[in-house]
């Protein structure tokens, strides 16, 4: 039965035209995913579905009823429920009082029921597989417990419909898995299921169906009952472009490259660095000259607080690090910068982005930062230089005047990256660059960063998605509780032994879960 | 395991800083002032604390669905002034006024709940221009301090109910028994959110306008009890009897464990905060610290206290660093 | 329509709802309103005693801009007290003599400074609210004032800062050729000069900031040292004006520099504006002032008129910017 239909919705904000002509039909009982890159509308076309915005035109049916969601209670009555890919947690709050958030119940005196708010979310916590105090502040729980968190929030409500935006981009392989048992156990009842996301090899695995977006309209979709699970056949709906070969890295050709600088000797070294905390362990590395060493491992093992203490932004560590040779005492960002590490970080939005500024402003503030020498600010220069960084970077629009905000995601990470190019760097330190961002600025990112390390650069990644892992790195190193328990090189880098490497699988009572 | 946690949850509570605090102070006032303990003596202090911790609860409930309140002060003067130029010696008049001054002071509060809670103009200066307003209202209606209360109204506010129960310490209790209800309050789990992270509460499908209204008109709940109190006790409509409210609220409020950015702390800790805040004052007056000097003492201790409030989180910061 | 199109008329559909233009739009209604009052109102000689009052405003107002501008929920409730501070502790250095005019200067400033070191480390350093830390400085400040004076200030403006206080050349007040040359100097720092494209930075996103290199606590807490000797040498300039001096001479002045501020479209929550917005919005608030005086209305009248302006004010800009 049809659940859900949308028919050439159209929906323009300022100046930018979001949905051109959507299409959309999901049916009950089935996973249905929604691919596309950023800007091709597929989470305008979700917060219209959910009911947070009003279309245009067009015509949405619920269940053969036509629609018109005027605010978010509408879609909550027609038992609907989105998971955001913002998250939409009170920090201060416990998880309890966040699931019952917005429908807390009340006893016959017009007083809250904590008691079943309580209960509620244990139930809900557990179902999903994670052990949780409900009591807990949401402030203190990891980013990956926070996104459960949220998904323990729409499915609280019991939903019909489920809308996930990017539900797994915090995730690690394990816990997606744990959330596909709980999604296929909700679709076997019957309840329908939209799974918005950049990760292909998940929308492939768990999708009955998909439906592609490109450019604010609906432009094809796949249907795995009578087509092949195959990613290759994704990505060409996405990009337009017939699918390309993937480029996987010559490797002969890298470690020619790397040999080629290795008179340098290592550009960075760890020594015995550890945490106060725990949260680091000895660690101890060496980074080559123009080398992709990637850091793998579960979500949270240390991988944030090593590419954090290199950009001495985390200080108070024990042990030493050597930049060419000579230790540093890395006591402030400023230090690390001086030296040549730069630190592209894991929120953008929050970490890497003046939003209300312009992209000019953005892309030349370390270069400012980090400005010694004429009275007054160089702007004819700076202001080529940024051009030249937004060349670097194909900025979409090419424009330095436009308020970042504005970018769409992608080009806002590609604003992110460009401001250090400037300065260039000896050592770049990237936090999961391509979280929630599509497939082609993903490219355009990882073919900045490969140019880069021919020139001489040498890049430490942090990926969650193992798949960027193997594409791009010289090396990986896998992290488990703060240690580091496995070194691959080149061909050994595969998606098996990285998997069973980050469960630190090497005792018999683990149980071996692989995958 | 139950025990243990609701221990080590009442530590790390918000208020805790601000209780060792009040501790801290009793001892003090104690040893300055002879007879502390006295009934006397706790009867007076109780006459002078209840409207700050009022008013010191209003504001506390503004700052955590992170708005601010500067005028609430000035209302205070105006209910006084409005009150003491109305009321007559009957108590037809008696119960009327009073119905009236608590009425002028929720429209005050409601007034400038809506055009925050609608238009969203940053809460300071919008509450410090009306404070303006209200002032020069007072100075129309009571140029100068004076006007009429019957001594069947003040006088109850320092009368004692069964020899042992003084009235303004039941104006608390009712305020207490009053904060305990709010907090089982769907609109008041709102206000934390709201406080805490709007954007969060707007997804959550919380009515912003609403939440914030509703913060608006417990404050003004809160001043109008504060304003009965103040009348009940100086018997004047005076301009200027509620200027120091206002910014003591705040403070009162920040010591309390209240964070400024909203979403965080609680109406004991803003309790215990009017409380420090009024032996604050009294430490002051009995050190024989000269009228010169209490304003400058004030200061300094207030900056003491919301360092040592400081110092649970400077010890998290220091040991992540 | 392509970009630079579509970027270019956004610039003047901007402009036209612009706080900025609101405001000098305000002005220019206010001074006819005055001049139908009170005819004579828009004379060469009364518009420059008007300007001449804004100008000690704007100089307080310049720090508080900066401090707002720095983020943090920045905002300095001390300065009038500062003011107050610099106001007696010139007047004691300079004993009405032109020969210690430097030293004056050099203790007014440093004394602003400090008191400013002290707000910037609680803020900063310890995380206390701006508004309480510089509310609770407030006091503080006062006291020593009292300290200082024992009550009863000394000394006296000399001379030649008398007659750069209340003089003029060529009709325009010396004072206000002063914050003509606050205002070019302010500009070229907030706009070309590191510093200033630094501060924006901070106040926009101080993780951003931090991690480009910038020790985010230190430039803050400076921010407001600077807010501080820029009050106090206000304070010196009004001694100027008033040629002996008296104790809370700037009371008036904290909130007023706020609403300046406000009113001239700097964002409370930090990261942009212009020191000309708070320019604007001295000249406005002063101008309102000059005609409530103007109206000899009652001390009542005058506050329901200023906080009722200033209410409409207030609403009616951010209005704009949910627009």
């Amino acid at each position: 039965m049809t659940v859900l239909e949308a028919r050439h919705i159209k929906k323009s904000f300022v100046g930018v035209r979001a949905l051109s002509d959507a299409n959309f039909l999901l049916h009950e009982g089935e996973i249905c995913g929604l691919v596309g890159a950023n800007g091709s509308g597929k989470t305008t076309f979700a917060r219209i579905v959910s009911g947070l915005l009003t279309p245009d035109s067009g015509e949405l049916l619920l269940r053969g009823e036509k629609v018109n969601f005027r605010s978010r209670l509408d879609a909550e009555l027609s038992r609907m429920a989105m998971v955001h890919q913002n998250l939409s947690l009170v920090p201060e709050m416990t998880i309890w009082e966040n699931i019952a958030l917005g429908r807390e119940q009340t006893v016959a005196t017009g007083f809250l029921d904590n008691r079943r708010a309580r209960a509620q979310a244990e139930k809900v916590i557990e179902s999903l597989g994670i052990s949780l105090s409900v009591h807990s502040r949401v402030s203190s729980i990891s980013p990956d417990e926070k996104q459960l968190v949220e998904i323990a929030k729409a499915l609280a409500k019991d939903p019909r419909i489920l809308l996930l935006d990017e539900p797994t981009a915090s995730l690690d392989f394990h816990q997606v898995e744990a959330l596909f048992t709980t999604i296929r156990a909700l679709k076997n009842r019957g309840v329908a299921i939209v799974f918005i996301s950049h990760r292909m090899w998940e929308v492939a695995r768990i999708c009955d169906r998909l439906v592609a977006f490109r450019n604010g309209e609906t432009v094809g979709g796949l249907d795995f009952s009578v087509q092949p699970r195959d990613e290759s056949l994704i990505v060409p709906l996405i990009t337009g472009q017939a699918a390309k070969a993937r480029v996987r890295k010559n490797r002969e050709e890298r470690e020619a490259q790397i040999s080629a600088h290795a008179a340098w000797g290592p550009v960075l070294q760890m020594q015995g660095v550890s945490l106060s905390d725990g949260s680091l362990k000895d660690i101890s590395f060496n980074l080559r000259k123009g080398e992709v060493l990637g850091l793998g491992g579960l979500q949270g093992q240390g991988q944030e607080e090593i590419l954090m203490i290199l950009a001495g932004y985390r200080r108070g560590h024990t042990g030493r690090i050597l930049v060419d040779g000579k230790p540093l005492a890395l006591r402030h960002t400023r230090a690390a910068i001086g030296r040549g590490i730069a630190l592209i970080p894991g929120d953008r939005q929050k970490e890497g982005l003046f939003l209300e500024h312009t992209v000019l402003a953005n892309l030349l503030y370390p270069k400012v930062s980090m400005h010694n020498g004429s009275f007054f600010l160089p702007l004819r220069n700076y202001r080529a230089l940024a051009a030249s960084a937004i060349d670097a970077v194909s900025l979409v629009p090419a424009e330095p005047k436009l308020v970042v905000n504005h970018l769409s995601g992608g080009n806002q990470q590609k604003v992110v990256v460009g401001k250090w190019l400037s300065l260039a760097p000896a050592v770049l330190l990237l936090n999961d660059p391509t979280k929630g961002v599509d497939v082609a600025t993903r490219e355009n990112i990882y073919a900045i960063i490969s140019r880069l390390t021919r020139e001489g650069t040498s890049v430490i990644l942090y990926a969650s998605d193992n798949e960027e892992l193997i594409d791009n790195c010289d090396r990986v190193l896998i992290v488990f509780e703060g240690k580091i328990v496995k070194e691959m090189t080149g061909a050994e880098i595969t998606e098996e032994k990285i998997v069973v490497s980050s469960l630190n699988v090497t005792h018999a009572e683990e149980g071996g879960h692989a995958s | 395991m139950t025990a243990s946690r609701s221990i080590r949850s009442l530590t790390q509570d918000s208020s805790f800083p601000s209780f060792l605090m009040l501790v801290v102070l009793v001892i003090v006032n104690a040893i300055l002032q002879p007879g502390f303990f006295s009934f006397q003596v706790f009867r007076m202090d109780f006459m002078t604390f209840t409207p700050l911790i009022l008013v010191s609860l209003g504001q506390a409930t503004l700052l955590l669905v992170g708005a601010v309140d500067l005028s609430l002060g000035a209302g205070i003067s105006l209910v006084t002034c409005v009150m003491a130029s109305l009321m007559q010696n009957n108590p037809m008049s008696i119960v009327l006024i009073t119905l009236l001054g608590i009425a002028v002071a929720l429209v005050l509060s409601l007034f400038n709940g809506f055009f925050i809670a609608t238009v969203g103009p940053p809460p300071l200066i919008m509450t410090f221009a009306t404070s303006v307003v209200w002032y020069g209202i007072s100075l129309v209606l009571m140029p100068s301090p004076g006007g009429h209360i019957p001594e069947a109204f003040y006088g109850i506010y320092g009368r004692t109910l069964g020899g042992f129960l003084p009235v303004p310490v039941l104006v608390l209790i009712i305020a207490l028994a009053f904060c305990l209800l709010l907090g089982r309050l769907r609109a008041f789990r709102h206000l934390y959110a709201v406080g805490g992270s709007e954007r969060a509460a707007q997804a959550s499908g919380i009515n912003l306008v609403r939440t914030r209204i509703f913060a608006f008109l417990v404050s003004g709940i809160f001043v109008a009890m504060a304003a009965l109190c103040v009348v009940g006790q100086t018997a004047t409509g005076d301009a200027r009897s509620g200027q120091g409210f206002t910014l003591n609220s705040v403070a009162a409020a920040i010591i309390g464990g209240i964070a400024f950015s909203g979403g965080k702390g609680n109406f004991v800790g803003a309790i215990i905060g009017g409380i420090i805040l009024g032996l604050l004052i009294n430490i002051i007056y009995f050190a024989n610290i000269t009228s010169f000097y209490q304003v400058f003492t004030k200061g300094v201790i207030i900056l003491v206290a919301l360092l040592i409030g400081a110092v649970p989180r400077l010890r998290r910061e220091l040991s992540q660093r | 329509m392509n970009n630079r199109t579509y970027l270019r008329s956004a610039a003047l559909r901007a402009l036209a709802t612009d706080k900025l233009t609101i405001a000098v739009v305000a002005i220019v209604a206010l001074f006819v309103t005055g001049e139908i009052i009170a005819p004579g109102f828009l004379s060469f000689g009364h518009l420059m005693s008007v300007l001449r009052l804004s100008v000690f405003l704007g100089v307080v107002a310049l720090g508080q801009s900066l401090v707002v501008m720095s983020g943090g929920e920045g905002i300095d409730l001390s300065v009038g007290s500062v003011l107050s501070l610099g106001v007696v502790v010139a007047s004691s250095f300079l004993q009405a003599k032109d020969a210690n005019i430097v030293t004056a200067i050099l203790a007014v400033i440093a004394a602003g400074f400090a008191i400013g070191m002290v707000n910037g480390l609680g803020i900063s350093y310890i995380g206390i609210p701006p508004l309480i830390m510089t509310l609770a400085m407030a006091s503080v400040v006062e006291g020593l004032s009292l300290l200082y004076t024992g009550g009863y200030p000394s000394g006296n403006a000399s001379p030649l800062l008398e007659t750069l206080g209340s003089g003029r050349v060529i009709g325009i007040p010396d004072v206000l050729l002063l914050w003509v040359l606050f205002i070019v100097v302010a500009t070229l720092v907030l706009f070309r000069k590191r510093w200033g494209a630094i501060l924006f930075g901070v106040g926009a996103n101080s993780v951003t900031a931090e991690l480009s290199g910038i020790n985010v606590k230190r430039f803050r807490m400076f921010v407001y040292a600077i807010c501080g000797a820029i009050s106090a040498f206000a304070g010196f300039m009004v001694l100027g004006y008033t040629g002996t001096p008296y104790l809370n001479l700037g009371a008036p002045y904290v909130m007023s520099s706020i609403a300046a501020v406000a009113v001239g479209g700097i964002s409370l929550a930090g990261g942009s504006g212009s020191y000309l917005g708070a320019v604007i919005g001295c000249i406005l608030l002063t101008t309102l002032s000059s005609i409530l005086v103007t109206l000899q209305t009652t001390e009542a009248i005058r506050q329901i008129v200023y906080g009722g302006l200033l209410f409409v004010i207030v609403v009616a800009y951010t209005r704009r910017a949910k627009e």
